[in-house]
């Protein structure tokens, strides 16, 4: 609502009211964050705060008010002002997310009858709300996005920050004093904002306008500890400074303003925790035999979460030392019991369930009663091993179905099913993993589930693929089927570069603790171990493939819905190759597009252009799985377009998607090297902003080389998964608008990256972290 | 070893000692993994020892489909000639039967070749265990699930090994490996009684030894 400029200045005049907010008209403050409102008026008389995201003027009973009461239009009572004529008092500012980057006008507003229309009106006042909680810790990269936003570090790396300053115009020209502290909650952060450096500092930096690598540097060259106890991860927030006060206000920029710090330094998580562990084997019945692993002072330790294993065929419950005394001491209840797989998978799955049961329900006796109270039976892993593998999949699958009906627990406490190596006699039917977190390992050299083609019993990725929400897996080239325990004899491996017991072991750990945190404590820290790519990051004793040539390690993680997402295109639905599950067209150039089930179609993996799938074993012909395959020999793409109710992904973090190899292919077998190619997003506006998948430290990996099966050279397909951050595209001023995304390309060929090839394609989405 | 025929004692520690070489090649870690033998009936399999049992406190045959409850039955200890046939493995594995019924291997055997079975059985109007082993072949039938094998299935494989000419021990071999009757209060301390058995003719497996022999808990 307009009104001429003669009468609002008039109005203006008539205004008595002064308002200022930490003692200006005009700031920029951090959501969340205390505001000092300071108001004048009649003592006595009632005041109102008026709050839009529209300066307005408005006329009110003939009033100007400096505000446009739009939708978001907001009033909070002020109280009545106090006899001085002065009110003052302090607030905390919302903390909403879809608030950041908003610029909100105030109002003070007093009911004063010696007023004009009975009011008495402030002047406007305006703050600028901004995210505290961005990404500034990471690692320079050598490549577009040239800095990779992290959450955790390991113990002795260095530590980098960097500021893309195209997000976050206002500290070009400004110099800053960069603090790295012990993490705070953000109740804490607001009850002490002082800052107290840890690694040396503060660093003060000047920040200029260009692209990010000129406002990136080394903060800690790794000296830092990464020793918290049994919990992975110790929190740092990091803060840069932008007014030198020593304090976390005003416009500072902060990584870690939440309860979740800014970053994790993490120590050797291939090495044992802090806790000694005491082992002890006893037997309820048969078939109730069970090696019991905790941490000895665990009468000081609350309630522990449990890890039951279920060994596999011809195997012992007594093989899984390595496992059972690294996660107790980490503070974890350890399970193996006699598991009964001869007979089949479905006898395997009751062992697997009466032995929950049992040591669920005899708490008092076990270990002389030192379990009881400190056992969270709400917190259940099960990791089965080959059949025991399967086994554990359809015991869940049992309870889900209510064919099962557990004693001394729920289908709520199993939060994780974890299967290395597993069969696959039972149809999806009665061995699914329904909705539960479900985890896979596969060894590239198992001879026993050996993954060939003639034989869907040895196919592990089918359970993988059943999971219908948050899914992971690793993947390791040269590993046997028997390398996965201790229990000594053959590793039962077929294929070159065989990796050995002992160092699977290392990577075991380093892996299934990180696993299990995440999954079951919730340990943020522990996370970036599940799906950076290996060859950049993995726990400090993990060996990299440059050290022991024979490790080559595949992860896949595909968030489920308990995280907000957007999947573009599960090939789930809508068959047709040029429309998306998510309804949105695509195309491109790439060629010989088939969408299908991803499933080997005959019985050996020996090239056949009959067969598209050849060599990937994810889906049997009871499942329902889908994926995309293609191939390119030059430049050549493939383009998902997003729907306009799909565009504005702003509210994610991630875009994600696996990829694998097709074994054997001529232009597969051509190269034998990660595959890498580009990845794109294009706004409405028509920028394109493109990152290469090798940015972050690897491609798509070739397959493991591994001969049989037919002829030729080359196991299982294996996917695995690439994320990247979204707001990587927006590095070095890119002006990509994420509220506006209308386009998804993959740029292949030898002016994107490797120049031939053809792969699977799968699971792209966006989603949140 | 008490009740073990002199003899016995001899073929024990022959067989033992002679399956100690191959047992050794066959723990290394680089040991390939054995095929499943395309013909499993062809492959011979050797009465050792047989111990006629009862139990107080039936238990349940987990090794065919229909899990039907005994009390009675065999422990037999058999030398296995193609140790392909017993190779720990997660797929489809032979399936160890004695006339009509599955036998549960009470241990892996493939390092020693020795495999300790039991199989179970009705009783007779005496008590006595009624399955007559000479009228019972002992075969591995083709690679399977146990759990998935019912009476009509395992009919028709007995069927099938008898129409290749498997043929029942002896009486005289069964009379010469028979030991004396032995009555088991429940099924764990039928498991106990094999663990000796296993730890004899298998001495290599000691892990599955100690696992069958942890200590009861009170409750």
């Amino acid at each position: 609502m307009l009104i001429p400029l003669t009468t609002a200045l008039l109005l203006a005049m008539q205004s008595g009211s002064e308002l200022e907010l930490d003692g200006k008209t005009s700031l920029t403050k951090m959501m969340g964050s205390p505001l000092e409102i300071h108001l004048t008026g009649t003592p006595g008389q009632p005041a109102t705060l008026l709050l839009d995201t529209s300066p307005g003027p408005t006329l009110v009973q003939g009033v100007s008010v400096p505000i446009g009461f739009t939708p978001n239009y907001r009033s909070f009572s002020l109280g009545t002002i106090p006899p001085s004529g002065n009110l003052d008092l302090v607030v905390t500012l919302p903390n909403r997310q879809k608030l950041a980057d908003r610029t909100l006008y105030a109002a003070g507003v007093i009911v004063d009858p010696s007023f004009p229309g009975g009011l008495d009106v402030s002047n406007s006042a305006e703050i600028s709300l901004v995210d505290r909680n961005m990404e500034l810790a990471g690692n320079p990269l050598g490549s577009y996005p040239h800095f990779e936003y992290v959450r955790s570090f390991n113990e002795g790396d260095p530590i980098g920050v960097a500021v893309e300053v195209s997000r976050f115009p206002e500290v070009i020209g400004r110099t800053g004093d960069v603090y790295l502290v012990a993490a705070k909650s953000r109740a804490d952060w607001i009850a002490d904002p002082s800052l107290t450096d840890v690694s040396g500092g503060p660093t003060t930096r000047t920040f200029v306008a260009g692209p990010i690598n000129a406002n990136a540097f080394q903060l800690n060259a790794g000296t830092l500890s990464g020793d918290n106890g049994a919990t992975i991860g110790v929190g740092y927030d990091l803060v840069i400074d932008l007014n030198q006060d020593g304090m976390l206000n005003d416009d500072d920029l902060v990584d870690g303003y939440s309860d979740e710090a800014g970053l994790y330094v993490v120590r050797d998580l291939t090495t044992p925790g802090p806790y000694a562990v005491t082992e002890t084997i006893y037997s309820g019945g048969s078939w109730l035999d069970q090696d019991l692993y905790y941490p000895s002072n665990i009468a000081s330790l609350g309630e522990l979460p449990l890890i039951v294993i279920s060994h596999g065929n011809g195997h012992n419950y007594q093989w899984y030392d390595h496992l059972g005394y690294h996660m107790a001491s980490w503070g974890f209840i350890v399970m193996s019991h006699s598991n009964n797989t001869g007979p089949g998978i479905f006898t395997a799955s009751t062992t697997t369930l009466t032995n929950t049961d049992y040591i669920l329900g005899n708490l008092a006796t076990i270990a002389g009663g030192a379990l009881q109270g400190h056992l969270d039976g709400g917190n259940i892993t099960w990791l089965g091993h080959s059949r025991g593998g399967e086994g554990v999949t359809q015991a869940y699958d049992r309870v889900h179905d209510g064919l099962y009906v557990p004693n001394e627990f729920v289908i709520d406490d199993i939060k994780l099913v974890s299967s290395i190596a597993p069969t696959g006699f039972k149809p999806p039917a009665t061995a699914d993993p329904h909705g539960v977190t479900y985890h896979l390992w596969t060894g590239g050299s198992d001879s026993d589930v050996s993954g060939c083609a003639s034989n869907t019993i040895t196919w592990t990725f089918p359970l993988h693929d059943r999971a219908e929400e948050k899914r992971l897996s690793i993947s390791l080239h040269g590993v046997g089927h028997g390398d996965f325990h201790d229990g000594g004899g053959s590793s039962w491996a077929t294929g070159p570069c065989r990796v050995g017991r002992t160092t699977t072991h290392v990577i075991m750990k380093g892996y299934f603790l990180p696993l299990v945190q995440h999954e079951i404590l919730g340990n943020l820290a522990a996370k970036d171990y599940l799906w950076r790519q290996w060859e950049s990051f993995r726990a400090s004793g993990s060996p990299s493939t440059v050290v022991n040539p024979c490790v080559h390690v595949d992860l896949q993680l595909r968030e489920g819905s308990e995280v907000a997402r957007l999947v573009v295109d599960d090939f789930q639905s809508n068959s047709s190759p040029g429309i998306s599950s998510s309804g949105g067209p695509v195309s491109g150039t790439v060629a010989n597009i088939t969408e299908g089930k991803p499933r080997d179609n005959n019985t050996n993996y020996t090239h056949n252009t009959g067969d598209p799938f050849n060599s990937f074993i994810y889906a049997t012909s009871a499942d329902d799985a889908g994926a995309m395959i293609f191939e390119y020999t030059g430049d050549q793409d493939l383009e998902f377009g997003l729907l306009a109710a799909d565009q504005d992904v702003s509210a994610y973090d991630f875009l994600s998607f696996r990829a694998a190899q097709a074994s054997r292919h001529p232009l597969t077998t051509s190269l034998l090297a990660d595959q890498v190619f580009q990845i794109s997003l294009t706004d409405a506006n028509g920028v394109k902003s493109s990152i290469s998948i090798d940015a972050y430290g690897g491609g798509i990996e070739e397959p493991y080389q591994r001969t049989s099966c037919g002829t030729g050279t080359g196991w299982a397909a294996e996917y695995e998964t690439v994320r990247v951050r979204l707001t990587d595209f927006q590095h070095d001023g890119s002006g990509l608008d994420l509220t506006a995304i209308e386009a998804i390309t993959f740029d292949f060929g030898p002016s994107y990256g490797t120049s031939e090839g053809r792969l699977g394609f799968d699971d792209l989405q966006f989603h949140a972290e | 070893m008490n009740n073990l025929p002199r003899l016995g004692r001899v073929l024990v520690f022959t067989l033992v000692l002679a399956g100690a070489g191959t047992a050794v090649a066959k723990w290394r870690t680089d040991a390939p993994f054995p095929e499943v033998p395309v013909d499993t009936l062809a492959q011979e399999v050797v009465l050792l020892e047989a111990h006629p049992f009862s139990l107080d406190q039936p238990a349940t045959h987990w090794w065919r489909a229909e899990q039907p409850q005994y009390d009675a039955g065999w422990v037999v200890v058999l030398d296995v000639r193609d140790d392909a046939l017993i190779a720990p493995r997660q797929s489809a594995q032979p399936v160890l039967q004695v006339g009509s019924e599955t036998a549960e291997p009470l241990n892996v055997g493939y390092l020693s070749s020795k495999v300790v079975a039991m199989v179970p059985s009705k009783r007779d109007a005496s008590g006595a265990v009624s399955l007559d082993l000479t009228k019972a072949p002992i075969f591995y039938g083709e690679a399977s699930l146990p759990e998935e094998l019912d009476a009509d299935a395992l009919q028709v494989r007995l069927a099938d090994a008898l129409e290749r000419g498997i043929v029942a021990v002896t009486a005289d071999a069964l009379a010469g490996a028979t030991f004396e009757a032995q009555g088991f209060a429940d099924d764990r301390q039928l498991r106990l009684f094999a663990a000796d058995l296993i730890e004899r003719w298998s001495p290599n497996e000691t892990d599955l030894v100690t696992g069958m022999r942890a200590p009861l808990l009170s409750q």
